[in-house]
């Protein structure tokens, strides 16, 4: 009975990945808010779209990739509950390593970004400051100056 | 007979997936489409709308597409197997899409706060 034990490895492995994905994006994008909300200045409408909008492509992706390796039968199966656990293992530890690559690529990107931001708000306060200054130049300029020594 | 159960279930499992992510893209993709062309609301709700009808026509096609390549099937493991590797391939797919949507929206973005300046 071949069949039966890989079906077995299936009902197994499945439920694994579908879990370890959904709990590694949930804690990923509850904290990633704060991080989208640094990187877009508090501007709560679109932090939540770039948010959720990265939390679907993790979602695809992950669950994907997971799909994808599934296939027991492929991998030299000798019929045994033996070889069956050694071919989940190294599949759910190959699907898990990956997704802590992925986890990690992707607080990667939320720290560029909010480094990032922070440049181009100084940028912006500089330049706004620059301006402010050119403006009181002018109108101190065009202002007539006080007589000295009255 | 196994053919058969491979094709439903694959078939709901890929529409409902679709429609969703589908769904999901236009309801938060909107605030993007608004930011390029924040001048006439009208026309952004219909670009998005566009876009939505496009990506349905891309993904449903390729997904009713797969059946026509699926192999024959002897028994349950070989269900399981192609069914998920047929998902896989259509997941990993719009993963790309999406990806690759994300990456242009923020080229025009840059593109525009640069004109901007």
């Amino acid at each position: 009975m071949e069949t039966s034990k890989i079906v077995i490895g299936y009902f197994i492995y499945l439920p694994i990945i579908l879990t370890l994905t959904f709990f590694v994006s949930r804690t990923l994008f509850k904290n990633g808010k704060i991080f989208m909300l640094d990187i877009f200045h508090g501007r709560e409408d679109i932090a939540n779209s770039t948010n959720k909008l990265f939390e679907v492509g993790f979602y695809l992706l992950n669950i994907g990739f997971g799909l994808w390796m599934l296939k027991i039968s492929s991998s030299g199966f000798n019929e045994t509950y033996q070889n069956l656990i050694e071919i989940l293992s190294t599949k759910i530890g190959g699907f898990s390593i990956y997704l802590g690559v992925m986890l990690f690529f992707n607080m990667m990107l939320f720290f560029r970004g909010r480094k990032r931001s922070k440049v181009s708000k100084q940028q912006s306060v500089i330049r706004d400051r620059m301006f402010e200054q050119q403006e009181s130049n002018k109108q101190s300029y065009n202002q007539p100056r006080p007589t000295q020594g009255s | 007979m196994y053919n058969l159960t491979a094709y439903i279930t694959y078939l709901i499992v890929v529409v409902t997936a679709i429609l969703y992510v589908g769904h999901l893209c236009y309801k938060y993709g909107h605030v993007y489409v608004a930011q390029i062309i924040p001048e006439d609301p009208q026309l952004t709700h219909h670009v998005n709308k566009i876009l939505l009808a496009g990506y349905y026509l891309l993904n449903i096609g390729y997904g009713i597409y797969a059946i026509s390549i699926w192999d024959r099937l002897y028994d349950l493991a070989d269900v399981i197997e192609s069914v998920m590797t047929h998902l896989a391939y259509i997941t990993l797919i719009l993963a790309a899409m999406h990806y690759f949507n994300m990456l242009v929206i923020n080229i025009i973005l840059k593109q525009k706060s640069k004109t901007n300046i």
